[in-house]
């Protein structure tokens, strides 16, 4: 990080910090305060925006997840949606069958989804890379299939009604209530995974991810590290489904498809795989993306008729641009937006 | 219940060969170029497309249009290598696998802009009679499909294991660099073996859509190839004709005495399970190669 | 590499810079209708959220295309006539990809514009967005008929008849014409898909006790199997006369494999998917005895002289269009006939495009009272309870030689989401 002069660290907490002045934190707390005041711009503020803002940010906490779980310690997942699904669905289950709030219901689906990951993950201690995707596969499908046959919690494949969460009297219902709870979600979200990234743990997930061999020769717990990262990732894929639950009100199965998880791998990707940003990034691309197709196409079809489906041309747009973008920019937003920022910096350049 | 279990047998047999032959497209592209096509279905389901519109709309004769359908999967097969993967080449993994997720969106968006929706069907190729065996019977249709598919993977194992261009594929999965460095024509042998693959892929969907018609979701036979591929071994052709009945097997014997308990549906999970149990076991799989690892 | 990299920072900027300029634009509120007088053209626009490109896609746009095709003809023709001169319909499509976290977002745009009305045509949609509409004020008209977002009655409607009263005016249709005196007790049974709408009847099991016949077993396929050879022997076994089924794509091979192996019972087709493309896809050989149930005109029952087809032909003519209807056509034109006579009727009485929200759409809907919809369904009728426009039945039957002939023409079925309130969870 490079420091303005005249900054000196004289501690090792100074050196390790990632907001070393004042006016670094200054800008930081704007940004958290423009964050929270979102809702009262007008445009932005509306049911629509915020509606698209909710999905994305459930959608970052759910990446952060795959980024500690695929980006950090290398296991590469395609069952995060089915996962997600176990904490949307084991938090309304426990809101409706057994009365319990909420703020109470939210933390045990994290809790019981990040076991449910251990479990799944059990196979990642013998397999690796393209097995191992298999596994996670299989986990998507049988997760899913769990969910739907037990009628008597869940209304099988009818969907399931979600309590509405209360604080006291108050209500989250609506996108602007959400808002405030996906917001808080999403900030603390990324608060732990940039630290988890940054501390020990963080340290012995990367060396799994780089050289696993070499990591237990030097000493690393590989068993020990992988369920963690699997109850960690997991346990946010939950956190995340939660959220969903709560700002659906209405839970099917079809949400949490096989799709959802390669849009979830997609995004991290895009985004550049092995940096919180690189998710953030890259789920407000995907994002960005489906939203802009579907305002495309309307267009589209007035342009190019004789089509018989102008949905396609969204379908062809979203592969195209994941092509061009793992062709052209294969470490992800985030290498771009590091480029950019160092060339600002060095502009011009001198030496 | 002996009836039963023999008539779940043999339907699973069928099926799985059907299956063997989807999956088989799959190991094809692995075995020389390390990079499993998740948008295997998609290009099954645009070969079939274009035969259909061959036959039906153009009203060609079945031979000329298959010939067509394995032009068309050969060019498309080249042109997904070229344009596509081989910008990838020496990518980790993870970008290998999201962008064959790029080409089934293309391809998915391709064969909706200009087919749609609407249930298409064949004009029936395989005449639909039936064959009594005591109590068994069985459909001519799926019994064609399942020989169409055991010749083809005997015909590609024979390619692999005697011919030049087989030979030239098998070293290039080795290692590309001393294969090039050998002579092989590494751009060659890849372009082949995706060829190959549409070219697979085609005629399975063409018995696929005899027996069913042909709509877009015939695609999504692919995902129950992968746990087929995975049993069989990912660099195995002969593997994906021991996985895939067996998994065809399980599925059919899974639905037939477990869906009065759980409900129905289970079919559609027990290869995946069968598979996860394989893979604790055995991680490489049947036939697959197992890898050591050095430090 | 510089050329590749400056390449994709242009494609980059101008992909965000055009996403973002359509964002902006969909953003901006839509201007308010000009101040008319007498005579004026209006305008009224209505949201649709469908599938157009996603799995469901099949069934999806044809259906689509009838509500277009309904639309434009109106539209083409000057527009509808209400007393204050001609009022045009547009429609707003959305394409969800049958994705509910892009349904949602869509949905609360059309909410916050003030949409009076949003179509949609999967029960992941009705059913999550009927608490909201309920609350919003915004109608939402399905051209799929949950049975859990219609009862008990909210702000969710319909066009016709649920797959669960489908189901008891089969049985009933059975109990009424069954040789009871030579063939003993009927037997029915299902082959059908484990999802949400392949179940969708079983919840009106009861009902086959009550009038007597023998409900046997339900044998389920994959969804997409290559045969079903196991689920046929077993249903031969159990001896079913009527085997009812609500999947759609296996239907070809569940007709060739029940042929071959000699099943003498009859498939019975719900969710109104009707006959017309199994015949040629399973063969006629096979399809013959097949039964299908829809709430809707089957378009391979009728002939070109049906008041129906002969509408049909007049707008597609109209139109220049110069396609086959497909069975799923009904289902959209039926639609849109009903929701333009809401507007004009919401239209009359407040008077002022503006003031056509959802309230006056819904109260004009509730008052709809045997309105004509060509013939392609029974005369609709919505009232404070009801939420089904049609609940009749009509069954036809696929004849030797790849015809399809009638079985029984409309008649009204038992309501099955009021007897069973299981059917509505």
């Amino acid at each position: 990080m490079r420091l303005p002069s005249g900054t000196y660290n004289v501690s090792y907490e100074e050196d390790m910090a990632i907001i070393r002045t004042r006016t670094q934190w200054w800008l930081f707390s704007l940004f958290i305060l423009f964050l929270f005041l979102l809702p009262f711009i007008p445009g932005i503020g509306s049911r629509y925006m915020l509606g698209m803002i909710n999905v994305a940010l459930i959608w970052m906490v759910a990446v952060l997840g795959l980024c500690i779980l695929t980006g950090f310690c290398g296991q590469i997942s395609l069952g995060h949606a089915a996962f997600m699904a176990c904490g949307a669905y084991t938090s309304a289950i426990l809101m409706t069958h057994l009365n319990i709030g909420f703020w109470l219901a939210a933390p045990l689906a994290v809790l019981l989804t990040a076991l449910v990951g251990v479990f799944f993950g059990l196979p990642a201690l013998r397999l690796k890379g393209l097995y191992l995707i298999m596994a996670t596969l299989a986990a998507q499908y049988i997760i899913i299939y769990f969910f739907t046959h037990i009628p008597a919690l869940t209304g099988g494949g009818e969907g399931m009604r979600v309590p509405i969460a209360r604080l006291g009297d108050f209500e989250l219902i609506g996108a602007n209530a959400n808002y405030y709870l996906i917001l808080t979600s999403t900030v603390l979200a990324t608060f732990i995974a940039v630290n988890i990234g940054r501390s020990q743990i963080g340290r012995a997930f990367i060396s799994i991810r780089d050289n696993d061999i070499a990591a237990e020769v030097l000493g690393v717990n590989l068993t020990k590290y992988k369920l963690m990262a699997f109850a960690i990732g997991c346990g946010f894929a939950g956190w995340a489904g939660a959220l969903w639950a709560n700002n659906s009100q209405m839970l099917a199965y079809e949400q949490f498809s096989i799709m959802n998880s390669l849009w979830f791998l997609g995004a991290l990707i895009v985004g550049g795989q092995g940096s919180v940003l690189g998710a953030i990034f890259g789920v407000l691309f995907v994002r960005l993306l489906f939203e802009g197709m579907t305002e495309i196409a309307p267009i589209l079809s007035r342009i190019l008729p004789g089509a018989i489906s102008i949905g396609s041309v969204g379908q062809i747009t979203f592969g195209l641009a994941i092509i061009l973008f793992l062709i052209f920019e294969p470490r992800g937003l985030s290498h771009r937006w590091q480029i950019i920022k160092a060339s600002y910096r060095l502009f011009p350049f001198a030496h | 219940m002996f009836a039963d279990t023999i008539t779940a047998l043999v339907s699973g047999l069928l099926a799985g060969c059907v299956y063997g032959l989807i999956a088989l497209g799959i190991v094809l592209i692995y075995k020389t170029t390390k990079v499993f096509n998740l948008a295997q279905g998609e290009m099954l389901l645009i070969g079939t497309w274009v035969t259909w519109t061959a036959i039906t709309v153009t009203n060609l004769p079945l031979w000329l249009s298959l010939i067509i359908a394995v032009v068309f999967s050969i060019v498309l097969g080249m042109l997904a290598e070229r344009f596509i993967l081989r910008p990838m080449l020496g990518q980790p993994l993870m970008s290998m696998i999201m962008i064959t997720i790029g080409i089934f969106s293309v391809l998915r968006g391709i064969s909706l802009y200009f087919w749609g929706g609407p249930l298409q069907y064949f004009p029936p190729i395989f005449p639909v009679q039936d064959i009594q065996l005591g109590f068994l019977s069985i459909s001519t249709q799926l019994l064609a499909a399942a020989v169409v598919a055991l010749l083809l993977v005997i015909v590609s194992y024979l390619y692999f294991k005697f011919t030049r261009g087989g030979l030239a594929m098998r070293a290039t999965a080795e290692d590309t660099v001393i294969a090039q460095s050998l002579g092989i024509n590494v751009k060659a042998a890849f372009a082949r073996s995706w060829a190959m693959s549409a070219i697979v892929a085609t005629f399975g969907g063409i018995l696929l859509g005899s027996l069913m018609g042909i709509f877009f979701g015939l695609s999504d036979f692919a995902f129950k190839a992968f746990p087929v591929v995975m049993l069989g071994g990912f660099e195995s052709i002969p593997g994906v004709l021991v996985a895939g009945p067996i998994m065809g097997i399980c599925e059919y014997l899974g639905a037939t005495f477990l869906d009065p308990i759980s409900g129905g549906g289970i079919g559609d999970i027990i290869p995946y399970v069968v598979m996860l149990i394989v893979l604790v076991v055995r991680p490489s799989g049947l036939f697959g190669y197992k890898t050591i690892e050095r430090v | 590499m510089a050329k590749n990299r400056m390449y994709f920072l242009i494609s980059v900027a101008m992909t965000l810079s055009l996403v973002f300029a359509c964002i902006s634009c969909a953003t901006t509120p839509t201007p308010a209708p000009p101040e008319e007088g007498k005579k004026e053209t209006v305008t009224i626009t209505i949201g649709a959220l469908l599938d157009l490109s996603g799995p469901t896609a099949t069934s999806t746009l044809p259906g689509v295309d009838g509500l277009r095709d309904v639309n434009n003809y109106f539209n083409k023709k000057g527009g509808l006539d209400w007393d204050g001169g001609k009022v045009i319909v547009k429609i707003e499509e959305f394409d969800n990809r049958y994705d509910p976290s892009v349904s949602l977002p869509a949905y609360e745009r059309m909410a916050a514009r003030g949409l009076p009305v949003v179509l949609t045509h999967q029960s992941t949609d009705n059913l999550g967005l009927k608490d909201r509409a309920e609350r919003d004020k915004v109608v939402i008209f399905t051209l799929s008929p949950t049975s859990g977002a219609l009862v008990p009655p909210g702000w969710v409607f319909a066009n016709y008849l649920s797959y669960a009263d489908s189901f008891t005016g089969f049985l009933k249709w059975v109990k009424d014409t069954w040789d009871w005196e030579g063939k003993g007790t009927p037997q029915v049974a299902s082959l059908t898909w484990d999802t949400a709408y392949g179940k969708a009847h079983l919840c009106a099991e009861p009902y086959a006790e009550e009038l007597g016949i023998e409900y046997v077993g339900t044998e389920y396929s994959a969804i997409l199997p290559t045969d079903v050879t196991p689920q046929v022997e077993r249903l031969k076994e159990l001896g079913a006369d009527y085997v009812v089924t609500q999947a759609v794509t296996p239907i070809a091979i569940y007709m060739k494999d029940m042929h071959r192996l000699g099943f003498e019972g009859h498939l019975v087709i719900g969710l109104n998917t009707g006959l017309i493309e199994w015949i040629p896809a399973a063969g006629a050989d096979a399809a013959v005895g097949t039964i299908s149930l829809k709430g809707l005109i089957d378009m391979g029952s009728i002939t070109a002289d049906h008041p129906y087809m002969k509408k049909c032909k007049e707008i597609q003519d109209y139109l220049g269009i110069d396609r086959d209807i497909s069975t799923f056509y009904p289902n959209g034109t039926s639609g849109m006939v009903i929701i333009q006579d809401a507007i004009v009727r919401a239209l009359n009485k407040v008077g002022d495009p503006d003031k056509v929200t959802g309230q006056a759409i819904y109260d004009a809907l509730i008052e709809t009272k045997n309105l004509d919809t060509w013939g392609a369904t029974t005369p609709i009728s919505y009232s404070a309870t009801q939420r089904r426009g049609s609940v009749s039945l009509r069954m036809t039957e696929a004849k030797p030689g790849g015809s399809i002939g009638l079985v029984h023409d409309w008649m009204e079925v038992p309501d099955a989401l009021e007897l069973y309130p299981t059917c509505a969870e």
